[in-house]
This record gives C-alpha cells, sequence and structure tokens, in this order.
C-alpha cells in the first residue's frame, strides 16, 4: 500500500505528456518508415540511446513494427497511447467524455491498425483523433488550470524530444517561450532553480552544447509531477 | 461498591516507519451498567487530536490518525472509577446478542458436548436459582475442560475452533461461553476488560439472565464481582478490540500492553 | 423504430467510441469488453408506468421505512410482522450501523428494483438492490446516441427524455449534503462498473474519487487537491460496505477510507446509500415487503413479489420439497445471477444434492415459482430473436422518492434462457416510456 495514488493535476499533466508523445513518434515513424522503403535503414540504436530507453531488436523493420505496435514493448507507441489512455480514463468528469473518446478512438484506430495491412494510414488517423482531443479539450475543458496543466505536458513534451532527438529543434525556442506561458496557469510547483536556468536559455538553446542541462531544467521543472 | 484506580498503557513498535495511520481506540472504561467514572485520561505519544464518539454497543471510542512517518505509537490510559453492581439496573436487550457472531458459531461436537452435559434451553429456563446455578455450572466446566495455553489461538480462531483444540486463552474461554449460552437461548455477551492486579487485559462472557447482564469469567473460575472493570463490549472480540488501526508501510508490529489495577479508599 | 435498428452497427461504433464498457474477471484475469447494445427498446405506455411508478416509489418508501425501524426501535419485529432472528442474523444487517440515523433519515437513495412483465401483462418485482445497483448510465448514453442515429424516431413516438438522471443523481446528493462537495467513491478502473462511475460522475458534476483522494480529520471527510484540501458532504459510493473502513469493516481492504465511519457517525458526511442496507435487500427478506409496504404506509402493495417461499417455514418447506422441480432455488449468500437454479433443470442426482442442503439449512434458500415473463424481440442479423429480458428501474430518494422515467432492459444471450444479469454475457435495451 506504499504506492500513493496520482492526483488529478498529475494525471493532466502525464496525460498530455503521452499524447505529445505519441504524436511525435509517430511523426518520427512515419518518416522513418517511408525512407526504409527504399532509402537508408533506420538508424534504430541511436534512437534508442537518445531516448535511453531499451531496445532487443536487430533490425530497422523489426525495431519499426514493434515500436510501433509491440503492446509487450514498454517504451513502443501503442503503449505510450495506452498510458495516455490510462490517465485519461480515470478524468472523465475533468476533460469531458467528449474529449475522452477521441483518445478511445485513437486506441481503437492503434489497435486495428495493429493487426491491418495498411498500418500506415491508419496511423494517420491515430494522429488526428489526437489532434481532435487537443482541440476538444481546449473548449471542453473550462477550468483555466486544468486546461493549462494539460499544456504544460504538451510542452514538456515536445521539448524533451526536441533536445534528445533533435526533432524540429529550430522551434525549440517557440516552444519555451509558450511553456513561459502555460506554466503561469498551472497549480504545479515548479522548481525556481530550474525555471530560471531554462529562461535564461530560451532565447538561444542551443541543444547540442546544452544538451544534459536543458533535459535536467525541464524533466525537472516541475517538482510534483 | 469498590473505587479502583487503573493505569493502561500500550505501545505498538513497527520495525520501520508508518504513515497515515488511522486508529480506533476502546482503551477507556465504558461507564453504566454499575461502572461510575470519577477521573479519566488518555494520552497519546506522539501527541495527536482525538475525536471522541461511543459505537453502536456504547463503547467509548477515541478515534485519531496519526499522519507523519512514525515507527511507535503509544496509548496510556489512566483513571479512578467506581464499580458498584447493586446499582446494575434492568435493561433491554438488543437482539444482536442472540444470534451466533463471526467468532461464536457452534458446531455439531458443541452441540453434542452441550445435550451430554445438559445445557438446553430448559436448563436456562427454570427457576432463577436453576439458571445461575447451570450459568456458573457452565463457566466451571469450560474452566476445567480447557487448558490455558497462550500462543495457540490467534485472535482469528472461532469458539468451535478452540474448543476442539481444548485450548486457548481469556478470549477463547469467553468465546465458548457465550457461544452456548446463545445456543441455549440465552443472551450473551463478550467483555473485554481490565481486572485488579497487574498484567494485561483481559476477557469473560456475560448472560442476560432476569433482565440484568451478569457476568462469569471462565478462565479464572469465578463470577465477575466489582473488581472487574469493562473496557468495551460487543458480540464476540472482533467487537472489541482495544485497537483497530490501518496504515501505509510494510512493516512488522510488536505491542506491548501492561496494565494495573488497585482498590482505592474512596 | 425499423429505422432506428437499421442504424444498429452505427449505435454499437457510437457505443466504442465512448468507451461503454463492462468489466468481467474471468480465470483471474481484468477483461473490458463491450455490452452488447440492442436498438429495439423495450416501449412501456403511460398507463402502465402511472402504476409502476407509484408502486416503485411505494415500495422503496417502505423499504426506506423498514430500515430506519430495524437500526432503531424495531417496531415491526416486535410487532410480530418479521421474524426477529430472519432480520437481525441476515449477514446484510451491520452491527456497527446499529443507532446511526444517516442524513435526513434516508437509507436507500439510489435503488435498483428488478421486475419481469408476464404473459398477461401484469409485472412482478424480482429483487430489490439496495447496496449499490448499477446499469443507469448505460440507457442513459444510449439513448443520447440512438437520437443522434435517428431523430426521427424520436420526433414521430412521445417518448419521455430520460437524460435527467445526471441531474435527479445531483438533487438526490444535494439533498443529504452536509457541507462540501459532492463525490462519487469508486473502487477503481478495474471495477466492472468503472464505466458507469465516471461517467455518472461527468453527469451529476460530482469529482470522481479512489480510497487515496479522500481522508479523515477530525470527523471529516476531505478531498485532496491541489488547490487545497475540500471538505466532503455527501458520497455516492461504489465501493461496497465490507471495504469502505478498514478500520470499522473488513481490516484488509486496501480501497477503503480509514475512519471514514468516524465521520458519518457524526453526521458529517452523507453515505449513498447507506451501509448496512443489505439487511433489507436480502433474498428472503423480500418475502415480506409487501407486508413492510401495508406496516409502515397503511397501503395496499401496488406491486406484487414473484409467488416465493421461505423453507424456514414449515409449510413453505413441505410445500417446496413437493414441488422441488418446477420451482427456482435462490441461495441467499449469492448475488449477481449466481446461486440462482432452476431445479427442474438440474440432473436428478444435484436436484437430490440441492433438496439435502435447503432441509438441512433452509434460512439459506428461497424458493420461487417460475414467472413465465415475457420475451422481447433481440435485433441479429439474420432477423429477430425472442430473449427473457428482465427491467431494473432506478428509484431516486431526495426530497421525494421519484422513478426515473426509463430503466435499463437486460436481456440473456441464449434462447430459453432466463438469466438476464450482465455478469452472464448477456446485453441490454433501452427502456421507452411513453407519454400517452
Amino acid at each position: 500500500m506504499d504506492s500513493e495514488i496520482l492526483s488529478k493535476t498529475n494525471r493532466l499533466f502525464w496525460l498530455g505528456r503521452y499524447v505529445e508523445r505519441t504524436i511525435v513518434e509517430i511523426d518520427i515513424m512515419m518518416d522513418a518508415y517511408d525512407r526504409a522503403i527504399d532509402r537508408e535503414p533506420f538508424d534504430f540504436r541511436t534512437f534508442c540511446e537518445q531516448l535511453e530507453i531499451e531496445c532487443p531488436y536487430e533490425t530497422s523493420d523489426e525495431f519499426i513494427l514493434s515500436f510501433l505496435f509491440d503492446e509487450d514493448y514498454p517504451c513502443s507507441v501503442i503503449s505510450t497511447l495506452g498510458y495516455a489512455y490510462d490517465n485519461a480514463i480515470v478524468l472523465r468528469e475533468v476533460i469531458s467524455s467528449a474529449s475522452l473518446s477521441y483518445i478511445q478512438m485513437a486506441v481503437n484506430i492503434m489497435q486495428s491498425a495493429a493487426s491491418g495491412v495498411a498500418p500506415m494510414l491508419e496511423l494517420q488517423s491515430v494522429v488526428d483523433m489526437l489532434y481532435a482531443f487537443r482541440g476538444c479539450c481546449d473548449d471542453r475543458v473550462l477550468d483555466t488550470a486544468n486546461r493549462y496543466t494539460i499544456k504544460c505536458g504538451y510542452s514538456v513534451e515536445y521539448i524533451d524530444m526536441c533536445i534528445r532527438l533533435n526533432y524540429h529543434v529550430h522551434t525549440l525556442d517557440v516552444e519555451l517561450a509558450r511553456l513561459q506561458t502555460r506554466l503561469q496557469n498551472t497549480p504545479m510547483r515548479r522548481d525556481g532553480k530550474r525555471l530560471m536556468a531554462l529562461l535564461g536559455l530560451a532565447p538561444n538553446p542551443d541543444p547540442a552544447s546544452n544538451r544534459e542541462l536543458l533535459l535536467d531544467c525541464v524533466e525537472g521543472l516541475f517538482l510534483d509531477a | 461498591m469498590k473505587t479502583l484506580e487503573y493505569t493502561f498503557d500500550t505501545t505498538i513498535e513497527f520495525s520501520g516507519n508508518v504513515r497515515e495511520h488511522a486508529f480506533v481506540l476502546r482503551c477507556l472504561p465504558r461507564a453504566g451498567e454499575g461502572v461510575t467514572v470519577l477521573k479519566s485520561s488518555l494520552e497519546m505519544e506522539p501527541e495527536l487530536r482525538l475525536s471522541w464518539q461511543h459505537d453502536s454497543f456504547g463503547n467509548e471510542l477515541a478515534v485519531g490518525c496519526a499522519r507523519e512517518p512514525h515507527d511507535r505509537i503509544g496509548y496510556h490510559s489512566r483513571g479512578v472509577v467506581r464499580v458498584d453492581l447493586s446499582s446494575n439496573r434492568a435493561m433491554l436487550i438488543h437482539p444482536l446478542f442472540k444470534y451466533p457472531s463471526p467468532l461464536t458459531i457452534i458446531d455439531d461436537d458443541m452441540r453434542a458436548w452441550m445435550a451430554e452435559a445438559g445445557f438446553n434451553k430448559e436448563a436456562f429456563t427454570a427457576s432463577t436459582v436453576a439458571r445461575f446455578e447451570a450459568f456458573e455450572r457452565l463457566g466451571k466446566m469450560i474452566h476445567e475442560m480447557m487448558a490455558y495455553e497462550p500462543g495457540t489461538t490467534s485472535i482469528a480462531t472461532t469458539a468451535a475452533e478452540a474448543f476442539a483444540a481444548r485450548r486457548g486463552v481469556c478470549q477463547d474461554f469467553a468465546h465458548i461461553m457465550v457461544a452456548v449460552l446463545r445456543e441455549a437461548g440465552v443472551p450473551a455477551r463478550y467483555v473485554s476488560g481490565l481486572v485488579v492486579g497487574e498484567g494485561t487485559t483481559h476477557a469473560w462472557a456475560q448472560a442476560y439472565v432476569d433482565g440484568r447482564w451478569h457476568g462469569y469469567d471462565p478462565t479464572r473460575n469465578t463470577r465477575v464481582d466489582e473488581t472487574y472493570l469493562p473496557l468495551a463490549i460487543g458480540r464476540d472480540w472482533s467487537d472489541c478490540p482495544v485497537e483497530r488501526g490501518s496504515f501505509w508501510g510494510l512493516v512488522d508490529q510488536t505491542q506491548t500492553v501492561f496494565m494495573t489495577m488497585k482498590e482505592v479508599d474512596a | 423504430m425499423q429505422d432506428l435498428v437499421a442504424h444498429t452497427a452505427r449505435i454499437n461504433d457510437q457505443l466504442a467510441r465512448y468507451g461503454v464498457k463492462f468489466g468481467i474477471y474471468k480465470d483471474g484475469t481484468f477483461n473490458e469488453r463491450l455490452f452488447p447494445f440492442d436498438a429495439i427498446a423495450r416501449v412501456i405506455d403511460a398507463k402502465d408506468w402511472a402504476l409502476l411508478e407509484q408502486g416503485l416509489a411505494q415500495r422503496v418508501r417502505a423499504l426506506n421505512a423498514f430500515l430506519a425501524d430495524i437500526y432503531g426501535p424495531r417496531e415491526i419485529i416486535q410487532d410480530g410482522i418479521v421474524p426477529e432472528d430472519f432480520a437481525i442474523s441476515s449477514p446484510g444487517y451491520l452491527a456497527p450501523c446499529v443507532g446511526i440515523m444517516p442524513p435526513k433519515g434516508i437509507y436507500s437513495h439510489i435503488s435498483g428494483i428488478d421486475l419481469v412483465q408476464a404473459r398477461d401483462g401484469s409485472w412482478y418485482v424480482l429483487e430489490d438492490n439496495l447496496r449499490i445497483p448499477s446499469g443507469a448510465s448505460y440507457p442513459l448514453i444510449s439513448r443520447d446516441i440512438c437520437r443522434r442515429c435517428s431523430p426521427e424516431t424520436f420526433r414521430n413516438n412521445d417518448i419521455v427524455d430520460n437524460r435527467n438522471y445526471g441531474a435527479m443523481l445531483r438533487e438526490v446528493m444535494d439533498n443529504v449534503n452536509r457541507g462540501g462537495i459532492n463525490v462519487i467513491f469508486t473502487p477503481g478502473r478495474y471495477n466492472a462498473a468503472y464505466f458507469e462511475h465516471s461517467y455518472l460522475a461527468e453527469q451529476a458534476g460530482a469529482i470522481l474519487a479512489e480510497a487515496g483522494d479522500l481522508y479523515v480529520e477530525d470527523e471529516r471527510v476531505y478531498y485532496k487537491s491541489f488547490e487545497g484540501d475540500q471538505r466532503v458532504g455527501a458520497i455516492y459510493r461504489r465501493v461496497s460496505d465490507e471495504y469502505m473502513d478498514p478500520t470499522c469493516f473488513l481490516p484488509e481492504s486496501v480501497i477503503g477510507i480509514p475512519n471514514l465511519m468516524s465521520a458519518y457517525r457524526a453526521g458529517n458526511v452523507a453515505l449513498l446509500n447507506a451501509p448496512g442496507n443489505g439487511a433489507a435487500d436480502d433474498k428472503g427478506i423480500y418475502y415480506f415487503v409487501p407486508r413492510m409496504v401495508e406496516y409502515y404506509l397503511d397501503e395496499k402493495p401496488l406491486l406484487h413479489n414473484a409467488p416465493t417461499y421461505l423453507p424456514m417455514f414449515d409449510d413453505d418447506l413441505a410445500y417446496v420439497m413437493d414441488h422441488f422441480e418446477d420451482l427456482v432455488i435462490k441461495d441467499t449468500a449469492e448475488a449477481g445471477g449466481y446461486g440462482v437454479v432452476f431445479a427442474g433443470t438440474l440432473p436428478s442426482e444435484a436436484r437430490e444434492d440441492l433438496r439435502d442442503k435447503v432441509r438441512t439449512n433452509p434460512r439459506r434458500w428461497i424458493a420461487q415459482e417460475i414467472i413465465d415473463f415475457c420475451e422481447l424481440p433481440v435485433h441479429l442479423a439474420e432477423g429477430d430473436v425472442p430473449r427473457k429480458a428482465d427491467l431494473r428501474a432506478f428509484v431516486l430518494t431526495g426530497r421525494e422518492t421519484r422513478v426515473w422515467p426509463s430503466g435499463l432492459t437486460r436481456y440473456s444471450r441464449e434462447e430459453g434462457n432466463a438469466i438476464v444479469n450482465s455478469s452472464q454475457g448477456g446485453g441490454f435495451k433501452d427502456t421507452w416510456i411513453l407519454k400517452s
């Protein structure tokens, strides 16, 4: 009985993170899959190192499919979406049935994609559902604190992925500025020192040289998360 | 009539820290039915706020919660009471005391024993004298039949199990007596409390005869007199625990109990 | 209706979209599956409903009076209407609740009464559920979806809107709230009815909470939140009595709120439904409900029980033994469609076995005449088929006792099977009450 139940605020934050992570990872995998068709295989070992995740796979093709659809692989996209669902399902009365239904549909489509013949086509629909979810939350979550807590989750995850994977790195400063606005409206407590360091780096983050510092600041930014 | 002064100290030590430790204590004397509480206090260690309530059986409860991490908790109950059984007035009872409870369920072996020893409905519906005689004979027979052997039974042992093993502690003796009385149609209660002397808490049984509750102590083979002080009364032990708690932490716990009670000048 | 039925596939897609699920444990693992929905609604006309409505409200008023009585003065026992041992030694009669008067004296706020309709059109009550009856959320959400799929159906038929359930529930909670927020207390997302818990929280504007979200301090309940802890005034709890408070009931419960009973005892929080209600929805106490109506309300009972026999009475035992093959035998120690046996369908050895059990432990069993209740059409791809169906009506007690103008109609999975419980694999239908 020593595991504390996550508070709703925590769950909103993690819901945001997992939704964002699913979107980014699908984006990366669709691109990787496309390249692997007739250009170079996906450098999945570096990818895993950058994300600091286990990599029990041998080939690029094997990795891409497992990373997308293997429910037994805890770092897979389908697992990540599952974690988003796990948080969403216990937040129904906060985010509304309407918002929750988009996560539910994303899960349903992801599952059918996993067993389908043209998985990449269906992945686009998963992303569609997740963007619909975000729009619906914007509209239906009336409590400002709750709404912004989810958004903080999006931002933190997006920044994390930017730094780790060099993903859309030119947008990093914009996202940092966005996070700065968003965190004014969440009740989560933040680490003052890390926040100051992050704000200092925001205009010119230069993740190539500041990788460790940036990661530490963004992942440790919220004390309660 | 006797005036009694008691001390009752319980300490629970945990092998590691626990927190969010909610508890309900039944460690204060129960006023009424011949008992008048002249003075009583309860000191908690660490210091905690308590709420005072009564449960469905009229027992005094102290309810609280130690949220901060701690590896021991103690409660120290002190007081002075007057026990005067001649002032124990006739009262109506709740029918719950007529029927078997989880720990006083009876089995065929016990029924056979009852039949052989003559503890049937008739024995308890005859003349007043005969009823009291049967009541005391029952306590005496349990005393003689059972071996007092601590460690052979647990808080979950039922009357039938203790009876089959023919051994146990005061709690088991009392459960058997309560179970037999109810089976014979006599409403009966389980009582946990203190007896003049020192050591640990004690338990005994009560039967409802002629509109009043009368106690018998099958462990010490004696009628309950004014040297006995009830802390909690119920259908069986499970209604009367001195302490019931719930906490966070995977630990072992050791409970130490020490009580003293002596007669003092009024 | 045909127009609506044509949309069956689309309706089921929508139900999947909203995650209308029912959890089930099989071989120790938890699986959620969709609760099959049949688009052909059960239709009850206004005249029939008026009788049901009055009869159900009457029944629940009597049951509430009974609970207040047996946890208080026990007059019905003293007056010899209900045998003492039957009421007091029932496993649902909880000693820790004796003498506690719940806020406004209401014990059963949300009651689920199971009925069937016989072929001649008359209704019979099969069971009262006064602890944590579930199922209202299913017809509630399916109505919303059906209206979207086939607006014409609802324009052309004069059907009472049932989507006020959330508002009714809220009124019931507000009525007994002792100051603070309303909370729905769930055992967690692996509970069979989790969908319902979360959906009703949204509909009633209550907070959905699990054990770790709530705590008791100084005889008051609080909900932990980032904005500071909030006082809780009413708890619609979907956790059963024995798990509700480890310092009072089962000590090993990890889904309960320690010391909750101290707040309840002090009158600082309302629990919906009150703990201890099992004393009135025991399969055996059911026998006495029509007598309760006469005793407490001085009214003639408007709804009938299925003819029932209590083997604990000698006359009844003799009848049961003589007509064993024709009766349904129910084990009072089981719930949820388990422990219900049609004696006539048993192989003879098992039947004699059961007969012995009834003879040796008559208090544990009840026997009922088999009601040949109506079948309703269920739509399948190959055509409509008849299935046995019951109706769970929801009766809500707030300032007054009101019946929700709808209900959960459950049908059995196989033909001829008369057990419709959702844990046994059946499906559900919406229930339409007509305005005229």
